[in-house]
């Protein structure tokens, strides 16, 4: 697993990326209750904008820590915003995509190196 | 000049409920625990949380001249005000803005306890002075005294638990009475839009009260919480749906003006704002589709270029699970049933003006 900045992790297995928000942004953003993402086959662009989440109190974009094509939506995360909460780092995930550049992770965190930032 | 931010009398035991701390208005505030907001909001729509409002700023007025003074700068008859009983009240300068918002109480025949918003004391203080009130007729308690809210249904339930004689008090009443054995002023008055009370005690006795009520099974409820449940029930918070920059009628808080008094400051404005047409007015906006409207968003109608009106306070509801907001439009759309489109971020999301409170009180 590795993590940008903007406190998203990717996943890859099995030719694909899993997305999903760290466990810190989950906690900082409190209750989730909406959360707000593009249509499968749209393309994210790694550290550009994909998505909103929100909780009772804010509202906080979602950035892509990687670029690739939306093959998969969690529906739970539009239907069951809280499993984000619960669960962020597996049940919560939020997209997959695959046509992804592995070079891109060179430009993410380990998680040991995450944990310094946060 | 920056200050060093204040801590109330039950900070430590915020900590110690793993509260979650925010500044608010010059104090360290829980914004919530460790379960969160909905829960939290859950917690006093269907059975019974409490809030640490020491923050609050409370004033006590007194003397001989009292009533003359309170006559002056208080929106409501406060002849009518007899003792025992509590009322909702304005302070409005001369032009009719709104200084703040308060609760005042009638504690004995020249003995009244004021509650106003904490950023706001130094105003009504300053505006209590300038219409002739002094050191011999007012004192500051914030710093002596903890205020603590407990609001849901159960919440007459649990106060009975804690008082050894029954304590039976109307809405908007207060009495002084012993909880867990600590003197207490205890008022059935709220900011939820439910059943509650409010208590005031001596701060070092409060941490014993606190803990008493943890103990009962209270839910300790935060500052998030506390502005979900007070925008649900539709009430206004100073600073942001009100402030010096409107006046009651548009805020709708008319009822809470009885201009009987020659002797009222605002009496010469608000008499005429009264008879004007209001150029717009406070509504509830609930939204017919996904989405939250948050502060300065603004309000369209149609395909409207210009806005007609803008969002002074919004949140989601988990009691309607839908996105609500109080705002300020136009008066000719301002009638339950408009439909509305408000723009969230550059999308125009639709919504409809609606009466509040936004929910149906199941009782």
């Amino acid at each position: 697993m590795k993590y940008s900045k903007e406190h998203e992790w990717v996943k890859i297995e099995d030719g694909k990326a899993t997305i999903g928000i760290t466990n810190f942004a989950q906690e900082s953003l409190g209750d989730i209750v909406y959360i707000d993402l593009p249509d499968i086959g749209f393309k994210i662009v790694q550290f550009e904008k994909f998505g909103e989440v929100e909780s009772v109190k804010a509202v906080s974009d979602l950035y892509a820590p990687i670029s690739g094509t939306i093959i998969e939506i969690n529906p739970l995360a539009e239907t069951n915003p809280e499993t984000v909460n619960s669960s962020p780092h597996e049940n919560g995930w939020l997209l997959r995509v695959d046509s992804f550049n592995l070079d891109e992770l060179e430009s993410l965190m380990s998680e040991s190196e995450y944990l310094k930032i946060i | 000049m920056a200050h060093k931010l204040l801590k109330t009398p039950l900070y430590n035991a915020h900590i110690k409920s793993g509260a979650k701390i925010i500044p608010f208005a010059g104090w360290n505030m829980p914004l919530q625990y460790k379960n969160g907001i909905l829960f939290e909001v859950r917690a006093v729509r269907t059975s019974v949380g409490m809030f640490d409002v020491s923050h609050m700023g409370r004033i006590e007025f007194y003397g001989k001249n009292i009533l003359s003074i309170l006559e002056k700068i208080m929106s409501i008859n406060i002849y009518s005000l007899t003792e025992g009983k509590c009322k909702y009240n304005l302070i409005c300068n001369d032009a009719g803005g709104i200084i703040d918002d308060t609760i005042i109480s009638r504690l004995k025949p020249n003995l009244y306890s004021l509650v106003v918003n904490a950023v706001n004391t130094v105003q009504v203080t300053n505006w209590m002075k300038k219409h002739g009130g002094d050191e011999s007729n007012m004192a500051i308690k914030t710093y002596d005294t903890s205020m603590i809210a407990v609001q849901g249904p159960k919440s007459n339930d649990v106060i009975n638990k804690l008082s050894k004689t029954p304590i039976n008090i109307e809405r908007f009443s207060i009495t002084e009475t012993k909880l867990s054995g600590i003197q207490c002023l205890i008022s059935r008055t709220g900011y939820t839009g439910e059943d509650g009370f409010e208590i005031i005690c001596s701060s070092v006795k409060s941490n014993v009260l606190w803990q008493s009520l943890l103990e009962s099974g209270v839910t300790p409820c935060g500052l998030g919480a506390r502005d979900v449940l007070r925008i649900e029930a539709g009430l206004p918070l100073h600073g942001n749906d009100i402030s010096e920059a409107y006046n009651p009628f548009q805020s709708q808080l008319h009822k809470f003006v009885s201009l009987h008094s020659e002797k009222y400051v605002a009496k010469k404005s608000l008499k005429k704002i009264k008879s004007m047409n209001l150029k717009n007015q406070l509504v509830g906006i609930k939204l017919t589709e996904r989405g939250i409207p948050r502060k300065g968003h603004n309000i369209f109608i149609n395909d409207s270029k210009q806005s007609k009106g803008s969002i002074t306070s919004g949140t989601f509801s988990p009691t309607i699970s839908s996105g609500i907001g109080l705002g300020y439009i136009c008066s000719k759309y301002s009638a339950p049933g408009t439909k509305v489109k408000i723009d969230i971020r550059g999308k125009k999301i639709n919504g409809v003006v609606v009466n509040v409170p936004f929910f149906k009180k199941i009782t």
